[in-house]
């Protein structure tokens, strides 16, 4: 079934052991100890590694981004359409990652993680067939990728304005989170890629698709039902 | 295929409604479990069934660390009084002093102490309301001249120093702090606590003495002249 040319999943895999190895450089020059936030705090002005190395590791750490990944990979199997859907979703994070640090717009980060929440469920729903089988109709895939990108963006945008920027080197530093952001993305789509094609060379994988997607959901309704008590216990 | 849709999703015999709706509610239940047991009592405090107390999660959110307003600019907002104080042990061969400010959660201070010879020192915290004798201790070490540092309270209760001279001669520990506590207590071995108020400050003397008798007296130089 799966159609992923082995040279590319073997480069893949260097690629993430370069990226593993500049990531600990980075690290390694801008001491740990201090903190992430530390460093926010005291930066003025343009710092391109840090700021990748951030935006990478927020990616790369950021499990309801990857959850959504999961969901929106399961059922590709062409390199084409995996390139296609990752770049839609890339093209509507960048959107508005940039439109929000730059127009300064502050959404509540509460409600921004809880539709990144419905984003996982809406996914897996849409992966076991519900919406065409309830709607009688099949909702346009691409456009829901692009649309639930925006708003994952407008979450990447929250996150790195939570950090109070200096003013100067402001796009430089912007940008270099967002080259970042897709950094992480790959090294995370790589490892989301090696471990579906993996299972689907087992076998298997269709039969437990549904149990999969559904469990998927689940995560999703726990990332949701995380982020809406937050904002309650938060306002109050 | 029986399916009055043909379908072209990849997912094999495309789910009825009912196989559906029974995953997404099993998803909705299991999801809410989760949250009730584990997530809500170790992120919020939230605890409901008390889950989260037998799974021993609440401590991750009891801690108020995280409570403490931090502004983006660095800057820790205090209110209160501020006080300065200032104090010296005379420690003979195996004897200790203790002395612990009273600090609200997000109140802080800075130190600066040093001895005149090798002391065992331990910086610790008693909260409010914990059991007698349980502590959380934040520096020790064994053999030190000294300690500076700035502290913020994680929870409101005393918070200070327990020295002990653990060697042949004299030791004189000598203190300064400043910050925004109102009380100390001083604790020695055979003599039941001793709290203290800390009423005045010098800083607050000084400024008496300033507004007193005007800006003349104070040392200033106008450029050129």
């Amino acid at each position: 079934m799966t159609r992923f040319p082995r040279p590319w999943l073997v480069s893949s895999g260097v690629l993430c052991a370069l990226l593993l190895v500049w990531d600990v450089q980075v690290l390694a020059a801008h001491g740990v100890a201090q903190g992430d936030q530390g460093f926010f705090l005291t930066n003025v002005g343009a710092a391109i590694g840090p700021f990748m190395y951030l935006g990478a590791k927020h990616m790369f750490t950021g499990y309801d981004h990857l959850l959504f990944l999961v969901g929106v990979l399961f059922f590709l199997y062409r390199f084409q359409d995996v390139v296609l859907y990752v770049s839609l979703f890339t093209l509507g994070h960048s959107i508005t990652l940039l439109v929000g640090v730059l127009w300064g717009v502050e959404a509540n980060p509460f409600i921004v993680d809880a539709i990144i929440g419905l984003s996982v469920v809406y996914k897996a729903f849409d992966n076991m067939d519900g919406f065409r089988r309830f709607l009688g109709f099949q909702p346009n895939t691409k456009l829901a990728v692009l649309t639930f990108g925006l708003f994952h963006g407008f979450g990447l945008a929250t996150t790195l304005q939570e950090l109070s920027l200096s003013r100067e080197g402001l796009v430089t530093n912007m940008l270099s989170f967002n080259v970042g952001v897709e950094m992480g993305q790959v090294l995370a789509l790589m490892g989301v890629l090696i471990a579906l094609s993996f299972w689907r060379s087992r076998g298997g994988f269709l039969k437990h698709a549904f149990l999969a997607n559904a469990l998927l959901m689940m995560g999703g309704f726990i990332l949701m039902g995380y982020q809406i008590v937050g904002y309650f216990v938060n306002a109050s | 295929m029986t399916d009055p849709i043909m379908s072209d999703s990849p997912m094999p015999d495309s789910p009825s409604k009912a196989k559906l709706l029974r995953a997404t509610l099993a998803a909705i239940l299991v999801a809410g479990l989760v949250l009730v047991t584990v997530v809500l009592p170790a992120e919020y405090n939230i605890d409901p069934l008390g889950a989260g107390e037998a799974l021993g999660l609440i401590v991750l959110s009891e801690s108020g660390t995280d409570a403490i307003p931090v502004r983006s600019d660095g800057i820790i907002p205090q209110s209160g009084s501020y006080r300065l104080d200032e104090q010296t042990f005379e420690l003979g061969p195996g004897e200790f002093v203790e002395y612990k400010y009273r600090l609200e959660q997000g109140r802080a201070m800075t130190y600066s102490w040093t001895a005149s010879f090798w002391i065992r020192s331990e910086m610790h915290s008693e909260a409010d309301g914990a059991e007698p004798g349980t502590a959380e201790f934040f520096e020790v070490e064994e053999k030190t001249l000294e300690g500076h540092g700035s502290y913020v309270a994680p929870f409101p209760g005393i918070h200070g120093w327990y020295w002990l001279n653990e060697g042949d001669g004299p030791v004189t520990v000598t203190l300064h702090a400043a910050g925004f506590f109102t009380e100390s207590t001083v604790f020695l071995a055979g003599v039941a606590p001793v709290e203290r108020d800390i009423t005045e400050t010098p800083l607050e003397g000084a400024l008496r003495s300033y507004i007193n008798t005007g800006p003349a007296r104070l040392p200033v130089r106008i450029p050129g002249n």
